[in-house]
């Protein structure tokens, strides 16, 4: 069953049409990664789900509601997000940083939520709890910025670029753990990557995206063989032997 | 009804002989001071002082406010009724205010001056003191007598060669440096601006050849100058008289008789005694005032006061600064913490009414980007006038006094504090401010737990700029009769006297100096601790 439904969705920034009658659904348990090169339209889709973006057309469904009629902040507070940067907040120690969306649920008890959410994604609590942003390493961040966006037990998770900004053996890590993680939490997944070969490590379906529309959709154990014409491309390029 | 009617006209009419009594009864007038102003230079604090002492010796309270920066100044105040009286020249009058010249001699130009300022803006002349103080041209005596210079038509030859040194307001003045290089062709190698203070300073080390004097100086004897003979008749009559404003000419007539009393009692040489007494002795003004108007048979006004005085350390050259800053302190002590607390005053409040304006709007202005250029800029241009003229630009609106001051300050403060707001709210990690609106934080939450905790140091520096060019422009507020620790600043440069500078400048920065510490002690201690270095 579809957990989320993207229906003809149109965007336009001007001149440049970002979003070309997309449609698109996300089964529950499933991970989906959006793949294409940069202006492709991939992070406007995602942010689409959660409002981030406001369509000109079209329909986002989310748990079988339109996400028009759902207010934006309690929307997205029920759904896990995750940046390129991390974004966390910098004045504020991990554990608070963890601890932010229960907090902002109403949880009795945030703070625990944010150290289990924290061991959650293997860090070490007791030591990294009172520790601040700019005292972690990028990959240490990034895991504080995971157990962040899973610590209220959303069913959905979004990530844009999420191991974008780490070198090349911190990044295979993250994505092994975090593929780990995300299976064991049951949660729902839509990620953004440039990287296809990212995508078929972590992701279990793939969309490439182009100039705004969506031009395949596999799984992603599927889409080697399937691939044609500019899928196929992409795939050249990102050295992934056919 | 005419029996009703009759009772209640004759109360009426009471009522308005009894106001009109009361509005001429001296002692009803004691509630509101009358306000005594003068022009920045020694004489006109002088003649100030002894309006002051002549009127507080018929029972009248007054309130002082010397040393406003122009006769533009001091004139637009008179006009508006916020200065009720002070010592103007009739040629200062003709060709300064009216842009006039000179047609005929004193009396007439005493008459025109009379008639053109009563009709243009109800201002009476009183009748002129009996002395008259004209500008004089003047040099070094070994030097003009090396070129052999008697006149101005023949410093006319030699001013290619020689260096000028002008007061500002002569300088930019119709009667001043501009009619002299038209009436006599007169162009000098260089001018410049100089202060009343270092004047004759800058003459005797030879730093100028030639500055404007007034013909009563003490210091033209002091200084052995040559004053140059103005053989075409430039300059018109410049007889002193007291100028006061309609106001105070209509409803308090018996102290107008009392200023009027003065009427040709002071002759040059009196005058110029009381200048040497301030210039040269170094003594009190309120105590030259007292001895001008006792030598003048003026009764004994004043003398009290002036005995009080006479206990005030005196300017003394034999006496090193250090020796004489601290005891002339201890000595105005008194006056010296009213003009802190003025200072003090008009510092806090201009500072937390520019707080109260530009932080929101600096907070505004981050959800309205595309106008925020705009108005940093016009905060921006508000900064780069002038402070004399932004104080200046007032008067017309609020006046004189404190009110004009505070709005300039006010708006000299908005700029750092609207900058730094905004730039700080704008820079404030903007990572984690999209990170937490995508995991739901509403834009109050992200305003006041990210933005405004980070741009917290960022704000409380722009709070400390402002805070110091605030402390250091309130002493020009004394230039429009606000008071502060810039009347001792001002009255010491009239007066060329650099204690009573420093007596005002010490304090005010001792004051920037302690601001700027207090607030960047509270800078580092908002910077919340995660990013604190």
């Amino acid at each position: 069953m579809a957990l989320i439904r993207i229906e003809d969705a149109v965007k336009r920034y001007g001149d440049v049409l970002a979003l070309n009658n997309v449609t698109l659904s996300v089964d529950r348990g499933a991970c989906l990664a959006l793949v294409g090169e940069s202006g492709s339209g991939k992070t406007t889709l995602l942010r689409a789900i959660n409002r981030l973006t406001e369509l000109d057309s079209g329909r986002v469904t989310v748990r079988g509601r339109p996400v028009g009629t759902i207010d934006p902040v309690q929307l997205r507070r029920s759904i896990g997000y995750v940046q390129q940067d991390g974004g966390l907040i910098p004045h504020w120690t991990c554990l608070d940083n963890a601890a932010l969306v229960p907090a902002l649920l109403g949880n009795p008890d945030p703070a625990e939520r944010g150290r289990v959410a924290l061991g959650a994604a293997g860090l070490d609590q007791a030591v990294f709890a009172s520790r601040y942003p700019r005292e972690l390493s990028g990959g240490q961040r990034q895991r504080v910025a995971i157990a962040r966006a899973l610590a209220a037990d959303p069913d959905i998770l979004l990530m844009d670029e999420p191991f974008g900004a780490l070198d090349a053996i911190t990044r295979n890590e993250a994505q092994e753990s975090f593929a780990a993680l995300r299976e064991s939490a049951g949660v729902t997944a839509v990620f953004v990557t440039h990287d296809l070969r990212e995508a078929l490590r972590v992701a279990t379906r793939i969309a490439v995206m182009r100039a705004g529309e969506v031009v395949m959709e596999s799984a992603a154990g599927e889409i080697v063989q399937d691939a044609t014409g500019y899928a196929a491309e992409l795939l050249e390029k990102s050295g992934v032997v056919r | 009804m005419n029996g009703r009617r009759r009772p209640a006209a004759a109360v009426l009419a009471a009522c308005a002989v009894w106001a009109q009594m009361a509005a001429a009864d001296p002692a009803a007038g004691q509630t509101t001071p009358i306000v005594v102003a003068s022009k920045p230079f020694a004489e006109s604090y002088l003649l100030a002082e002894a309006f002051a002492q002549v009127l507080e010796s018929h029972g009248y309270a007054v309130d002082r406010r010397p040393g406003f920066a122009s006769t533009e100044l001091v004139f637009q105040a008179l006009v508006r009724g916020d200065v009720d009286v002070y010592p103007e020249y009739t040629g200062t009058g003709l060709a300064a205010i009216l842009g006039e010249t000179a047609a005929g001699g004193p009396a007439e130009v005493f008459r025109r001056v009379s008639d053109a300022f009563l009709s243009r803006w109800d201002v009476h002349w009183l009748p002129p003191l009996g002395f008259e103080n004209t500008y004089a041209i003047a040099m070094r005596r070994t030097a003009a007598d090396s070129l052999n210079l008697r006149t101005l038509t023949g410093l006319a030859d030699a001013a290619p060669r020689l260096a000028g040194g002008f007061s500002p307001d002569f300088m930019g003045r119709a009667d001043g440096l501009d009619g002299l290089t038209a009436v006599y062709g007169i162009e000098f190698r260089e001018t410049r601006s100089l202060l009343q203070a270092v004047k004759y300073q800058a003459l005797a080390e030879g730093a100028v050849d030639v500055i404007d004097a007034y013909s009563t100086d003490g210091a033209i004897s002091r200084h052995d100058l040559t004053v140059l003979a103005d053989d075409r008749r430039f300059f018109p009559p410049y007889d002193a008289a007291p100028l006061v404003s309609g106001d105070f000419y209509d409803n308090r007539p018996e102290a107008v008789l009392a200023l009027a009393r003065l009427a040709g009692r002071i002759d040059v040489e009196a005058v110029r005694r009381a200048n040497e007494r301030i210039e040269v002795d170094g003594a009190p003004v309120a105590e030259a005032a007292a001895r001008l108007l006792a030598d003048i048979g003026l009764s004994n006004v004043g003398l009290e006061d002036a005995e009080d005085d006479r206990t005030r350390p005196g300017r003394s050259p034999a006496r090193s600064i250090l020796v004489a800053l601290p005891a002339y302190m201890w000595a105005e002590r008194t006056e010296l913490a009213g003009q802190i607390a003025r200072h003090l005053l008009l510092v806090l409040v201009s500072l937390g009414a520019a707080i109260l304006v530009a932080l929101p709007a600096g907070v505004a202005l981050e959800r309205r980007r595309s106008i925020a250029e705009a108005a940093i800029r016009t905060a921006g241009l508000l900064q780069t006038i002038p402070g004399i003229a932004l104080l200046a630009f007032m008067i017309p609106v609020f006046g004189i006094g404190v009110a004009p001051a505070v709005v300039a300050l006010f708006l000299y403060s908005l700029l750092p504090i609207l900058r730094n707001t905004y730039t700080g709210i704008v820079e404030a990690a903007p990572d984690a401010v999209s990170a937490g609106r995508a995991l739901g934080m509403t834009e109050v939450q992200l305003l006041t737990r990210i933005r405004m905790p980070l741009a917290a140091p960022v704000i409380m520096a722009g709070v400390r700029t402002a805070a110091v060019i605030n402390v250091g422009t309130a002493t020009l507020a004394a230039f429009i009769g606000a008071g502060g620790l810039g009347d001792s600043i001002v009255a010491g440069l009239a007066l060329s006297d650099p204690v009573m500078i420093l007596s005002g400048a010490v304090p005010a920065a001792i004051l920037a100096i302690f601001g700027d510490w207090t607030l960047a002690r509270a800078e580092s201690l908002v910077a919340p601790s995660g990013v604190r270095s």
